[in-house]
């Protein structure tokens, strides 16, 4: 065997190489501080090959980017665990980085012969800082879009070339994936190996800076295996970590990025959090600069300085001070992020009660009042002074609680744009797959044009904002079990108090047979309160809040008139209507109800009621229905509730109503294209989620829509 | 020694930790679910097929599937029809050459199936007639369904093989 090591060795000089590697001397011995430089080396060996395995699987452009990082994380074996791991290291790193500056410094390992060494180690950490901030934009989710996009906007603040470079453009596209993806696993991976052989090489020249105290002083031990074992066991330690935190929390993704969707829940990861707290008391337009690049350059600027610096005694306690001061205030930053984002969470609402009913009762008087209130026009802290008169302490108390009243509507406002993200992420993935009968198995069944185009075609998600946007200034979505409700207030007239029918009715389960059945009583149908107290309308189910409940000798009379008090005949035949009317509307969450109707003969029962009169009329005196088409005055009842019914309602409601309609727009008019509000598209939508008729979520087993108990 | 021992093997498992996950992902393909088993698809109807003689060449229109995506029906293969006289279903022939995949073209002159790239020629039957090719035309099953309409059980079939095996997908 020797004589062939021989012969290698005088081939290739290997084992001067290995001797020289394992058998360094460390004065004092090996120690547990000075292994975190190898975990460095560590942790990127481990992004290194988990980041290569990922680079097989993902895809950089704007229709695949999320697509391909969902695929690996769902659909792919092992998926989660690699990317939980490249997630997880890449955290624990920042906190490996602080430790080895940290004892650097604190040892006065920058001091000579080091300090160009040192200055190696800087550019690292800020390569490492490079890597973190071009991964996170990297899944292109909602989160790493908006949170990467304050960043570029910031380096844009110095000049807008940088961003376009980097952006690949003015606007966040493609070509910014590919550019950050380049830079992510190319340029910066390559730097780093570049510059980490240049630091472990002037590591290696000048030695461990030894920390020698009492015991340790002539005690020398060698590289190997005593200070290998320590770095093998903390690399085991570190690796353990970051297994165990991938395990029981899976790397994150949301939604798909969505530039036409703000998100209030934009934050950069926890370690770049100080930055973006600091941020906030830099305002205004030099704001930008000052608080992200020059302060924050000025302090990276020092830490190269420090070598020079720390040459005295002085200097070097000023060093360990300066760098304990700026980790001590990066944490204190990160934690005020934190506290103001959740604030919400933590602080009992009963601390800012007095002010809220103050609130509420300045918005009573507002409404009362009008222009004449004295609370018009005027900012809130002097709404509030006004409000406490010449009670002092009231003032005072109301006036502490508006600051906590505002951080909680802030941090209200993210908790909630933070629930709505994780609905939407995991709408998204219900909405990926597709049950495939041949694989028997649900399969990932995203389009070409990318999931995001799933998204915005999903009545669930997309129902709630155009409803928010377009129907809820008239009409209410409330009732038990409405995942999203919209209530408006509708106020009196002020000083008279008098009521101004600008309201609609609640479609909550509209064309559903309670609602039908709401409509054709006497009691609901124009029930409207108002209420003098909080000067507003209320409890308005129905036409109540409407002009045509003043109508003369319209429906709201027929209701009023000849359905009242009726006997056990006449009851059966309204509920016989009612059922056969509703059945017309096929709602998904009522299609085993109309199927047993069916079956029991109560539709046909229904329809042969709709033509026999109650007090004075019969509903086919007004109302044309299918076949039965004698009238003409009301709306057409064929197909009441259905999806093409209720899209023609939205898009011409006097197409249905005619002279009738009181006060509801037409969103697209046939005849006039240029009045259009809301495509043919946008109304579906919202016609989709009014009638609950949406994608399920792909449990198996659940192939039903979600249907409400059926309760007769 | 045992010290030294011991560093190799922590820093082994450490640094081959990584590579677990990494493979299982790299390897995940190997471990699809295949079936065997065609997919039944409308070709055409025996009304548009009913004025030729000779047989005609149809697309194979699908849906697709690729990772994470699923493709709207679009072209994916290409089908034969020969009609087998009045009141008889037509014989579907796959176009894809037992040899090495190239795609057949009949030629009515000849009243052959040929393949460009190594002359392979089948007869009207399917048959190897002459030609490299290790078996005939590929046969695919053809339904009526409705009266009129012509479906057929698309599968694919792996090349150069004498025996016809077919590739579960």
């Amino acid at each position: 065997m020797k004589p062939i090591l021989d012969w290698l060795d005088h081939r290739t000089g290997y084992r001067a190489i290995v001797s020289e590697s394992l058998y360094e001397n460390i004065p004092g011995g090996s120690r547990w501080r000075y292994v975190w430089g190898s975990t460095l080396v560590f942790v990127f060996f481990v992004q290194v090959v988990t980041g290569i395995f990922l680079w097989m699987a993902y895809s950089p452009s704007t229709q695949t980017a999320w697509e391909s990082v969902y695929y690996l994380e769902y659909h792919l074996d092992g998926g989660w665990l690699l990317r939980g791991i490249h997630h997880y290291a890449a955290q624990l790193m920042m906190i490996l980085m602080l430790l080895h500056l940290l004892q650097v410094i604190v040892d006065g390992a920058y001091k000579a012969p080091r300090e160009v060494n040192f200055w190696f180690g800087l550019l690292l950490m800020l390569i490492v800082f490079g890597l973190g901030l071009t991964g996170y934009l990297l899944p292109w989710d909602q989160k790493g879009y908006w949170a990467t996009k304050v960043a570029t906007e910031i380096a844009g603040s110095i000049g807008r070339e940088i961003p376009e470079i980097a952006v690949g453009g003015a606007d966040y596209g493609t070509q910014t994936l590919t550019r950050f993806f380049a830079i992510h696993a190319g340029v910066l991976p390559a730097l780093l190996v570049g510059l980490l052989a240049v630091h472990l090489a002037l590591f290696r020249r000048h030695g461990i800076t030894a920390k020698l105290s009492g015991r340790r002083e002539g005690f020398r031990q060698d590289f190997w295996p005593d200070q290998v074992l320590k770095d093998a066991v903390a690399c085991l330690a570190v690796l353990l970590v970051i297994v165990f935190l991938a395990w029981q929390f899976r790397a994150e993704l949301g939604a798909p990025a969505d530039a036409a969707e703000n998100y209030a829940a934009a934050r950069p990861e926890w370690y770049f959090l100080f930055l973006f707290q600091f941020l906030k008391y830099f305002p205004g337009e030099y704001g930008k600069l000052i608080g992200a690049v020059v302060l924050p350059g000025l302090l990276v600027g020092f830490m190269f300085l420090m070598p020079f610096v720390g040459r005295s005694r002085t200097g070097h306690h000023i060093n360990i001070a300066f760098i304990a001061l700026v980790m001590v205030g990066s944490g204190i930053l990160t934690l005020l992020a934190l506290d103001e984002d959740y604030y919400a969470a933590r602080v009992d609402k009963k601390k800012i009660a007095e002010v809220e009913d103050a609130f509420a009762q300045i918005a009573i008087d507002l409404r009362k009042e009008g222009e004449g209130s004295q609370y018009h026009g005027k900012e809130q802290t002097e709404q509030l002074a006004l409000f406490a008169g010449d009670d002092k302490e009231k003032d005072d108390l109301l006036q502490k609680q508006l600051v906590r009243y505002q951080r909680y509507r802030t941090s209200e406002n993210f908790i909630d744009a933070v629930h709505s993200a994780e609905t939407e992420a995991t709408r998204v993935k219900e909405l990926a797959v597709e049950w495939d009968p041949q694989a028997e198995a649900y399969l990932p069944s995203i389009p070409p044009t990318g999931a995001l185009a799933l998204l915005r075609a999903d009545p669930k998600t997309q129902g709630p904002k155009l409803f928010g946007r377009y129907c809820a200034s008239c009409h209410d979505y409330s009732g038990p079990d409405a995942e999203t409700t919209f209530v408006t207030v509708h106020p009196l007239a002020p000083e008279t108090g008098k009521h101004i029918p600008n309201g609609a009715p609640n479609l909550y389960r509209f064309a559903s047979r309670e609602w039908i059945r709401g409509m054709l009583d006497p009691e609901q149908v124009a029930k409207v309160h108002l209420d003098h107290k909080t000067w507003t309308v209320t409890d308005a189910p129905y036409y109540g809040n409407t002009n045509i409940a003043t109508e003369e000798g319209g429906m709201v009379d027929f209701v009023q008139s000849d359905l009242s008090d009726l006997d056990k005949e006449g009851k059966e035949k309204l509920q016989s209507i009612i059922i056969a009317l509703s059945a017309d509307a096929h709602l998904p969450y009522q299609v085993k109800a109309d199927r047993q109707a069916a079956v029991a003969g109560q539709i046909a029962a229904g329809r042969e009621a709709f033509s026999e009169t109650f007090d004075s009329y019969a509903c086919s005196d007004c109302h044309r229905w299918g076949a039965i088409e004698d009238a003409d005055d009301a709306p057409d009842l064929t197909g009441y509730g259905s999806k093409e019914w209720m899209i023609k309602m939205i898009a011409d409601p006097a197409h249905i109503y005619g002279e009738h309609n009181d006060r509801m727009p037409a969103f697209d008019p046939p005849d006039n294209p240029g009045a259009q509000q809301l495509s043919g598209n946008k109304i579906g939508l919202i016609v989709d989620w009014l009638r609950q008729g949406w994608p399920s979520a792909s449990i198996p087993g659940a192939s039903e829509p979600h249907a409400a108990p059926d309760t007769h | 020694m045992l010290k030294g021992i011991a560093a190799v093997m922590i820093g082994a498992i450490a640094s081959l930790f990584p590579f677990i996950p990494g493979l299982a992902v790299l390897t995940s393909p190997l471990r699809t679910k295949r079936r065997v088993g065609g997919q039944m698809i409308r070709i055409t109807t025996l009304r548009a097929l009913v004025s030729s003689k000779q047989p005609q060449r149809f697309q194979v229109i699908a849906s697709r599937r690729d990772a994470w995506n699923k493709y709207p029906p679009e072209p994916i293969a290409g089908v034969y029809l020969a009609p087998q006289g009045e009141g008889n279903p037509p014989r579907a022939f796959s176009v894809t050459c037992p040899h090495l995949g190239c795609a057949v073209d009949f030629n009515a002159d000849t009243g052959e199936y040929q393949c460009p790239c190594h002359t392979s020629a089948f007869a009207a039957d399917g048959q190897t007639l002459y030609g490299p090719s290790p078996r005939g035309l590929d046969e695919l099953v053809v339904e009526i369904r409705g009266e009129d309409e012509i479906w057929i059980d698309y599968k694919r079939f792996e090349v150069g093989k004498s025996k016809q095996v077919e590739i579960p997908s």
